[in-house]
């Protein structure tokens, strides 16, 4: 297995890509970022939509509702940036949840990330839900309520619990949702499996390793679990990302 | 006792008194008033370079440098803070062994 290294930032939105990726990529590295990962979101409510339109136009071609992975050149200056991709799935019900597993795209990618955004689908995700970070909507409250046997139920099945810091810098509210969220995962969970990432839209927002460990600090997190959020717990995600993608191929061949 | 910061600010020029202003209301943005009251002090300013030296107690260097992270507007428009060094001593900014050549 290859090995991954440095500072990690699982969370460069893929608005970033068509929006001078080189810039942005340059800088992370240059903080120290060694492995970063190019998030694509899919959001249940779009996927809808195409299947409305699907059924008017039945004879169009079904397009894979998981869109491919974006595929990252090299940057010259930085060879040991490992660029990984990243598929965020932001869900209400488990039907969805089906159809994107069983895309041959959904394969590609290195990390999963389940975003519930009700009861039912956090209850599906703590259960069976084979994702290897679990994050959230800064934007909105969450609409599940935790619990702190579900919290070590993902703990044991080696979940990494994601904040994100790019959107607190960009936007008041979601400062607020985002410090609420990481001081509900301290008091129900202690903060363990943490992992902060950046969530960033434009080269602005890139903060230095060593801020992002101090931010750590008043997200509620110990000094050792701030370093670990974006040191250790990076490598641990990867590992399970890893493992996980293996443990599918061998069942299917 | 003091923490030491060596900081840049990402904008535009600023003089010094307008540094310090904006650290303040990036503090109050976060904190509030009453963590806007925390003394600190620019001990050298740098206009050409908009490069500062700042200091601070211990008690509030986690809130401060929170702070200046969260800082992402000046004047509507997109700014940053970048912190280069911190130290406990004022010395050690000129130098330390991470950018000691052998």
């Amino acid at each position: 297995m290859e090995s991954v290294k440095g500072y990690f930032d699982y969370n460069v939105t893929d608005k970033c890509i068509s929006n001078n990726f080189e810039n942005i990529a340059k800088q992370l590295y240059d903080f120290g970022y060694h492995t970063i990962a190019i998030n694509q979101t899919i959001d249940e409510s779009l996927l809808e939509e195409s299947i409305s339109e699907g059924k008017k136009k039945k004879k169009i071609e079904r397009q894979d509702i998981v869109p491919s992975p974006i595929d990252a050149k090299i940057i010259k200056g930085c060879d040991k940036l490992k660029i990984l991709n990243r598929l965020t799935i932001s869900f209400t019900t488990q039907d969805i949840i089906n159809r994107i597993i069983k895309s041959p795209n959904y394969r590609k990618y290195h990390i999963i990330a389940a975003q519930p955004e009700s009861q039912q689908a956090f209850q599906f995700t703590c259960t069976n839900f084979e994702a290897d970070i679990f994050t959230f909507n800064p934007s909105t409250k969450p609409n599940y309520k935790m619990q702190r046997k579900l919290y070590y139920l993902l703990v044991e099945r080696g979940v990494h619990f994601e904040i994100m810091y790019g959107p607190a810098i960009e936007d008041s509210t979601k400062r607020k949702n985002i410090i609420a969220t990481a001081h509900m995962y301290h008091s129900f969970g202690k903060s363990r499996n943490i992992i902060i990432s950046s969530g960033i839209t434009n080269s602005f927002l890139i903060r230095n390793p060593y801020d992002v460990i101090n931010l750590g600090l008043l997200f509620g997190l110990s000094d050792g679990q701030a370093k670990d959020a974006i040191q250790n717990n990076g490598r641990n995600v990867y590992m399970h990302g890893s493992t996980v993608l293996e443990f599918v191929c061998w069942k299917l061949y | 006792m003091y923490y030491y910061l060596d900081i840049s600010f990402v904008n535009q020029d600023i003089t010094a008194a307008l540094f310090k202003n904006h650290i303040i209301t990036s503090i109050k943005h976060v904190f509030g008033e009453i963590a806007a009251a925390i003394p600190f002090d620019v001990v050298k300013y740098d206009p050409s370079e908009i490069r500062a030296i700042v200091r601070v107690t211990q008690d509030h260097y986690v809130k401060f440098r929170g702070s200046l992270t969260l800082a992402g507007y000046y004047q509507g428009k997109p700014c940053a803070y970048i912190v280069h060094k911190v130290s406990p001593l004022l010395l050690s900014l000129l130098g330390d062994s991470r950018t000691y050549v052998h």
